[in-house]
């Protein structure tokens, strides 16, 4: 009696960890793939121009670390992409002091672009010689990013208030 | 392990600021804001405590600091490694005795009050760019406020109002900050030109407000009223022809009689705008806010527009590479200063072409060449000094269109040379020595260099063998 009762409970107690591991693997994947996509990434601001433009170019269907972050390894991308994230976690919080006037991709960041462009588009690089210049965004400079500068918005009459709504007075700015 | 707390508990901290940080914002939006100022407020000061990361920006503009062409400190343009010849080029006119390099917008009032061009008899216009006062004058004055009289009148009524240097309301409506036009003579420019400016996009608004000022005018005949004389176009041959056309037309036909050639001649002023609305960025779609109001990071973490207005030099990493990004900003700044050395080289040089043609129709009429020869010698030398001037009152050196600016210059020496042919053609026949002409010519501009007085290089300009050709009214 006692050893059937043990083994039903062997085999829920499987079946219930193969459920809860389905659930945690699944809950991690998506979790890290949406933290992968520009939706995620335009939920801050600061990005809004950058996902303006990159919705609006060839790129669009692809996610923002497909470009972002290496891809030679899991656990690379991983390690790359925890180190990323804490940088832009301090920034926003202890290291406001810090932030630069213009943000510009970090020398590492431009590793990982090139090795990005050049893994999807590597046939390209066989039929036509692309050794002029070191970096593919040296010529492609809009790619995906430059198609334009500023937002339709700029095209239309100004909203009458935005002005202060958005930018001024002392309850915004402190 | 203790050590490994706090690193986590410091890190929890931070995604929990980040998450309240980011918002925090919403909640913000809802019924239209206003000021609670008066919508006829002009004094800067009253926008001081409503914005103070503004205001503090907008006081940035009295820091006085040279570029290599330009820069804002106040200095002679006749000085040495200016333009010291402009006491030639500018004489029997007010921008020989004092002419300087601008400076600051806080400084627009104190600055206008001490320049000998400002006399007795300036009118009201002269104040249009330089008060907060102005819009209200205009509405209460109407047409009397252009031709007032500066001192007696316009400047009393203007200190009665408790005025400011070009400031918050010139460009913001005090209720709601919105962007708005103040100065009547833009919007009547642009009507001219078919363009209406109640369509204005918000690109558009951010250039227009400045152009509202930074822009070519001169007096309308008869009521003095400061007028933009763009219905033909913004291209210096344009403006030409305008002044050719319409202005003389309407009874404009100079502003002073040239004391060496005896030339009616025309003054230009300052057009940033038309310039850079033919350059490449304006082109692109960049507005004068773009490179001349970048963000401003302040306290650390609020990014605010820039309200000190200056050369982008001085702020190369938010005004041009935020665009231009994958360039080294000192690379950039490289190349502007070689776009402005070959600019002032060819600038300098049309200069010098234009003294000589000066000179040239000097010796035309003291030695009594027919009067049908020294007009159209006369005519030409009006616009080659035109042309030279619209690029030389310019303020960027030559980079808010580089290419346009060199097409105007050629065509500055175009013109001072077709009057030094003419002349040549003509004295030779009257057996002048040309050569003596020349070597009177490097004396006269020897004597106003050496004059150390920046006030009296202009009484150099004309002597016993270039006789002045003005009959000098008291101005």
């Amino acid at each position: 009696m006692k050893g059937k009762w043990l083994r039903v409970d062997k085999k829920l107690l499987i079946l219930a960890s193969i459920f809860v591991g389905i659930i945690i693997s699944v809950v991690s994947v998506k979790t890290l793939a949406y933290s992968d996509s520009p939706d995620f990434c335009q939920s801050c601001h600061i990005m809004n121009n950058v996902h303006d433009s990159f919705a609006d170019s060839t790129h669009a269907g692809l996610s923002c670390n497909d470009c972002h972050l290496p891809h030679e390894s899991t656990v690379g991308k991983l390690v790359y992409k925890a180190k990323v994230g804490m940088g832009h976690v301090y920034y926003n919080t202890l290291g406001e002091d810090k932030i630069p006037d213009v943000l510009h991709p970090t020398a590492s960041t431009k590793e990982v672009i090139q090795q990005n462009c050049i893994d999807c588009h590597e046939n390209t690089l066989q039929n036509v010689s692309h050794d002029a210049k070191e970096n593919c965004v040296d010529c492609h400079q809009s790619v995906p990013h430059g198609k334009g500068f500023k937002t339709e918005d700029f095209y239309k009459k100004p909203n009458s208030g935005e002005l202060l709504e958005n930018k001024g007075g002392t309850m915004d700015n402190g | 392990m203790a050590r490994t707390y706090r690193y986590t508990f410091l890190f929890l901290v931070a995604v929990m600021l980040l998450i309240t940080g980011c918002s925090e914002k919403d909640e913000a939006a809802g019924a239209a804001k206003t000021t609670g100022l008066s919508k006829d407020e002009i004094s800067n000061e009253a926008f001081k405590d409503l914005f103070p990361l503004q205001y503090t920006s907008y006081m940035k503009n009295e820091k006085m600091e040279d570029t290599k062409y330009s820069g804002s400190e106040k200095r002679s343009k006749f000085d040495e490694d200016k333009e010291p010849y402009l006491p030639i080029l500018f004489n029997g006119y007010g921008f020989a005795t004092e002419y300087n390099e601008d400076r600051g917008h806080v400084y627009a009032l104190e600055d206008i009050r001490s320049v000998a061009r400002i006399t007795d008899k300036s009118v009201g216009s002269c104040l249009t760019c330089k008060s907060t006062a102005v819009p209200h004058l205009i509405e209460e004055m109407g047409d009397d406020y252009w031709g007032g009289n500066f001192n007696t009148d316009i400047w009393p009524a203007a200190e009665a109002m408790g005025h400011s240097p070009i400031g918050c309301s010139d460009c913001h409506d005090p209720e709601t900050m919105d962007l708005r036009i103040t100065r009547p003579s833009f919007t009547k420019a642009m009507a001219s030109k078919g363009v209406d400016i109640a369509d204005a996009t918000k690109n558009d608004m951010r250039s227009y407000v400045c152009a509202q000022c930074h822009v070519e005018y001169y007096f309308a005949a008869d009521n003095s009223e400061v007028t933009f004389p763009w219905s033909e176009g913004f291209k210096p041959e344009e403006m030409y022809e305008y002044y050719s056309t319409v202005a003389k037309e309407s009874g404009f036909e100079k502003d002073w009689v040239h004391n060496v050639s005896g030339t009616p001649m025309l003054k230009a002023q300052h057009p940033d705008f038309e310039t850079f609305s033919e350059g490449t960025h304006a082109k692109a779609g960049v507005a004068c806010a773009d490179c001349h109001m970048p963000y401003e990071r302040v306290d650390d973490k609020k990014k605010i527009t820039s309200h000190w207005w200056t050369s982008p030099l001085k702020t190369m990493d938010t005004s041009c590479t935020t665009c231009h990004a994958n360039r080294d900003a000192d690379e950039l700044a490289g190349r502007v200063e070689e776009i402005q050395d070959a600019h002032m080289r060819a600038l300098h040089e049309a200069e010098d072409v234009s003294i000589t043609a000066h000179y040239y129709v000097n010796k035309m009429i003291t030695s009594g060449i027919d009067e049908a020869k020294i007009k159209v010698a006369q005519e030409h030398v009006r616009k080659a000094q035109w042309m030279w001037d619209i690029v030389a009152a310019e303020s960027s050196a030559g980079f808010h269109n580089p290419q346009g600016s060199m097409d105007t210059l050629r065509m500055s020496e175009d013109e001072s040379n077709a009057t030094i042919k003419l002349a040549t053609e003509e004295l030779v026949k009257k057996g002048v020595s040309i050569e003596e002409l020349n070597t009177e010519i490097e004396k006269v501009k020897k004597a106003v260099e050496n004059e150390t007085d920046n006030f009296k290089k202009k009484e150099h300009a004309t002597n016993s063998y270039f006789p002045a050709q003005q009959p000098l009214p008291k101005k």
